[in-house]
């Protein structure tokens, strides 16, 4: 049993071989790529933008909080802020961070295929991506924003803010997402390699695939729902628009009917990678994961029926009111199977605490305190009293940026060996990591204390009893903004002048890890070798490559064994 | 899979990182089928929209369905049905390699797309001219046409791309006969059919629109027999100009109006207490409801004049509660006392919606043409064989959900009543 391949080509690393990075070179080989890894870097660099001009924006505002009086912005610019700060975070960073970013890198080599299925629509969504936020960034320009992200009529009516580019711009960014997850889900569907069957699958893809079921079922709506927001500031529809007869509530329905599930596009991901993250760096298979992948589906179904929570105070009725209410907290048993998964599998594994694995357990850390004040919000009787409070604001930021972003910066520390050949600096990494939980902890904790106080949100002035907690929350805003920098720039140091590694530096044996690094351009030299992508003995060390490498290709090399299938069991 | 997996040929229209057709045309076909339930979805954001108003005020659908014409609604209905069988055809001719069937097919499904978008032309331009509007345009009126053939200027603004098209395809088409480029010849003539499908439509639309319109003075003339037939304008029976405005304003009157129009004309009494209780913001719906009994007993009884107190009783109670609202964003109309103006912007609603679901639909049938001209030009240079023919397919897919998407929009917005 074996196969004889040149480990050192395959499994090796080829920053001086063939890789996708020197496979063709020039504006043009990348600006017209239909190499899903190129397009998951574009991406990459894209949301990251994204993310430091949002970022940017949130640190503005927390200096604007640090006093009770104003200190730089008018209201009027306060408004501007929050609302850029809400819409390009939301739009053009999170949602397309880790599916589009990650996920296109990864996705087709956890597969073990060449491409996702269809290049062409990967890169046209890439590039929708970019008008969407080409379109946002102009509403800086064309007087700005202060809607809130969430475009609510009637006042999106009144407005004379760019309602209409910032629109136009979510509206492009939605079909980028549609795209993206039509794509994806095609790929997993049709081109599981002979021998993957759906339960052997890396949960990574089931979350993918469950975020994919969201993006085609949900954005749909918001697409249209923001057509008609433009048609009746454009057309005077009346829809939305009370003074026709029109009902501001229903925008609000068809808004929550796509943005709850949206949620779940940003957060479902991010389980994805905390799954493969805490197996993979704890040596440990995945503790019931059949549990994991379902929970994934449910939570991308259940996200479904709970929009209306949204709206306890918006005038629902109020058997609806309860029913939303009811479904709401059966989200939580999914999630909650979830992370008693990840701890279950924690237990009595080997433990590294690598950077990647920080980040994970900063995941569970936070993303269970978010999920739990979600419980609050959820319960009719405490919503009233926190409805549009600061708690709203914690709850929300420990799930997307908590959960989220964490996850983000943990994937991307774990597949970066992969993705540019070189391995980060583990000391700076921690470093970083430990900035964003304590800096995100300082930030977002005051907050809960201040919102149950009955802070409002979206205040740009308040009465200085909550200073002290202002203050602390804007202390933490700057170090963990300090600390998301630190890990970029650590990630960046890693891809160009970061100590070389070859393909499997964690022992993982997920697909994407029999390749080089940086992978090929079609991906794999060498038939993969399928096998249970948890089971992490088939992994062995290659001491002569310093990496890990599948057992099948470990007998010595002289012996001629024909080509054959890859195992299909 | 790794690619000494593909030593064995690969034939040059499969994708690399397909393993063989059989992967390739799977994954399209699901590709196209999630792609049309997100279209599906799309939609029913104004279905949903469409529902929500319907239930809340059906009188007011009723009365403004009265303003699209159910035959230019049918032709268009046949057209597309018919343009469904052609894309049928030519996806079947393409499985079996019939290269001239499968061209002219996907002609004649081009023509006829353009055919319905002429016939669209026809009808918003007739509906641009009298102010039959969005919600917040809404400004009904008669439109003032002398004798004689009348093209919208609309009409003509609608038809100016499609003219330069024609003319551009066409130029190409002759330029590559000229030069003995018969494929790009045969695709540009292709395109300039389609274009010509398009002034079709316009002008035989244009043509039906002015023989209804010249009937319904007719059938006045002759004191009518229609069964939407106002007798109330029969009192005008004046000749020349005069006649035929009084004609074309009754053709162009819906029906409920009309009988309210009558109503107030003939006991002005009611018509004035209504306006009372209206001016009055103070009062509660209560009073409304104990005044409704009292006119609806005055009324002579009718069917259709209960129908039209109905109406308005719920219309009154709307007004109480939409005046506020109507006052802060300075809405048209005076909402203190509600005219009869403003009762028919009301209709403005139905059209906000009519608009949006044939424009999102019109928008959907001009994608299916550049779809569908794509796949001419790669069934000219024969491109598709009987193993490889998933582009007919995806498209046909489309095109079907593209009239069926009209196959409900038809009876929703025209077959109302």
């Amino acid at each position: 049993m074996g196969i004889a391949v040149d480990r050192t080509k395959t499994f090796g690393n080829a920053i001086d071989g063939d890789n996708y990075l020197n496979a063709s070179s020039g504006i043009k080989s990348w600006m017209f790529t239909l190499d899903h890894k190129r397009i998951g870097v574009m991406y990459l660099i894209g949301v990251t933008f994204a993310l430091f001009l949002a970022g940017i924006f949130a640190l503005v505002l927390r200096s604007e909080l640090f006093t009770a009086n104003k200190m730089f912005l008018t209201e009027a610019q306060y408004n501007q802020m929050f609302t850029l700060h809400g819409a390009v975070m939301v739009f053009a960073f999170i949602i397309p961070s880790i599916p589009a970013a990650l996920g296109n890198f990864v996705l087709p080599m956890m597969l073990g295929v060449k491409d996702v299925a269809f290049p062409r629509l990967n890169l046209c969504s890439f590039y929708l991506w970019v008008i969407g936020t080409l379109f946002l960034m102009l509403t800086l320009m064309m007087g700005g924003l202060d809607t809130g992200w969430t475009f609510y009529t009637p006042y999106s009516l009144k407005t004379n803010t760019g309602v209409i580019f910032a629109t136009f711009g979510a509206f492009v960014l939605g079909f980028s997402s549609i795209f993206t997850g039509l794509n994806f889900l095609v790929t997993i569907n049709t081109m599981r390699p002979p021998g993957m069957t759906w339960f052997k699958m890396p949960l990574f893809l089931w979350s993918l695939y469950a975020t994919s079921i969201i993006q085609i079922l949900a954005t749909p709506v918001l697409g249209i729902t923001l057509l008609l927001l433009l048609a009746e500031r454009i057309m005077q529809i009346g829809i939305f628009n009370p003074a026709y007869g029109g009902d501001p509530v229903l925008f609000q329905h068809f808004f929550w009917f796509y943005s709850h599930p949206a949620v779940y596009i940003m957060i479902l991901p991010g389980m994805g990678v905390i799954s493969e993250l805490i197996s993979v760096h704890s040596r440990k298979k995945i503790f019931g994961y059949s549990f994991i992948a379902f929970s994934s589906v449910a939570i991308a179904l259940l996200g479904f029926l709970v929009w209306g929570h949204h709206m306890f105070t918006s005038g629902q009725s109020a058997l609806v009111t309860i029913i939303f209410s009811a479904i709401t907290f059966t989200v939580a048993v999914p999630s909650a199977v979830k992370v008693f998964n990840w701890l279950a599998t924690m237990y009595k594994g080997c433990i590294s605490l690598t950077t990647p694995m920080c980040y994970a357990l900063s995941f569970i850390f936070l993303f269970g305190i978010g999920g739990l004040t979600g419980l609050f919000l959820g319960t009719l009787s405490t919503d009233i009293h926190l409805h549009d409070t600061y708690f709203v604001v914690a709850h929300f930021h420990f799930v997307m940026v908590g959960g989220t972003l964490t996850a983000l910066l943990g994937g991307l520390f774990h597949w970066w060996p992969k993705m540019f050949g070189r391995m980060y600096n583990e000391f700076v990494g921690r470093i970083g990591c430990f900035l964003v939980f304590a800096g995100f902890n300082l930030t977002f904790f005051p907050q809960f204390v201040m919102g149950s106080r009955g802070m409002p949100r979206r205040y740009a002035r308040y009465d200085p009893e909550f200073e002290i907690f202002h203050q602390w929350s804007t202390f933490g805003a700057f170090v963990l903004g300090i600390g998301i920098l630190i890990s970029f720039v650590c990630l960046a140091y890693a891809a160009f002048k970061g100590p070389r590694c070859a393909g499997n530096p964690w022992g993982a044996s997920s697909l994407e890890w029999q390749s080089s690094s940086p992978p090929d351009f079609h991906n794999f030299v060498h038939n993969v070798a399928l096998c249970d992508p948890y089971d992490f003995s088939t992994q062995e060390l290659d001491e002569e490559l310093d990496t890990f490498v599948h057992r099948e290709f470990m007998e010595p090399e002289e012996k001629p064994v024909p080509e054959v299938e890859p195992q299909h069991t | 899979m790794a690619h000494d997996d593909h030593g064995k040929e690969h034939a040059p229209f499969i994708a690399h990182h397909f393993d063989d057709e059989q992967q390739q045309f799977d994954a399209g076909k699901l590709g196209i089928w999630v792609f049309l339930v997100t279209e599906v979805l799309f939609f029913s954001g104004l279905f949903c929209a469409y529902v929500l108003y319907r239930y809340s005020q059906p009188e007011i659908f009723v009365e403004a369905s009265e303003f699209l014409d159910k035959v230019l609604g049918g032709i268009n209905t046949i057209v597309l049905l018919f343009s469904s069988l052609t894309m049928a055809v030519a996806v079947r001719a393409a499985q079996l390699n019939q290269r001239k069937v499968l061209i002219y097919n996907l002609m004649i499904t081009m023509v006829c797309a353009a055919i319905f978008l002429g016939v669209k032309a026809v009808e918003y331009s007739h509906k641009w001219d009298e102010g039959i509007l969005t919600r917040g345009y809404y400004n009904f009126h008669h439109p003032d046409h002398g004798e004689g053939l009348h093209i919208s200027k609309y009409l003509y603004m609608l038809s100016v791309i499609p003219a330069i098209l024609l003319v551009v395809f066409t130029a190409g088409g002759v330029v590559f006969k000229v030069t003995n480029e018969a494929k790009k010849s045969l695709f540009f003539f292709g395109l300039a059919l389609m274009m010509g499908g398009y002034f079709l439509g316009a002008v035989g639309g244009k043509i039906y629109m002015e023989a209804k319109t010249k009937a319904t003075a007719a059938a006045h003339e002759g004191d009518g027999h229609d069964e939407s037939h106002d007798h109330s304008h029969d009192e005008k029976d004046g000749h020349g100009d005069d006649k035929g405005h009084a004609s074309l304003e009754s053709r162009w009157t819906p029906v409920v109006y009309r009988q309210e129009k009558t109503k107030q004309d003939g006991s002005k009494q009611d018509g004035s207490k209504q306006d009372k209780t209206k001016q009055d913001d103070s009062k509660s719906a209560d009073d409304n409801k104990s005044k409704q009994p009292e006119s609806a007993g005055k009324g002579s009884g009718e069917k259709s004049d209960d129908k039209k107190d109905e109406s308005k009783k719920d219309d009154t109670k709307k007004d109480d509660a939409k005046a506020d609202a109507g006052k802060e964003s300075g809405a048209p109309g005076d909402t203190a006392s509600v005219t009869e103006e403003e009762r028919q912007r009301r209709v403005g609603i139905f059209f906000s919606i009519y608009y949006c679901m044939t424009g999102l639909h019109a928008i959907h049938v001009i994608a299916g043409m550049i779809a569908l001209s794509w796949l001419l030009w790669r069934a000219i240079h024969g491109h598709f064989r009987p193993d490889y023919f998933g582009p007919v397919d995806y498209v046909g897919l489309y095109w079907h959900l593209v009239d069926l998407i009209w196959i409900y929009l038809f009876p929703l917005l025209y077959l109302i009543n």
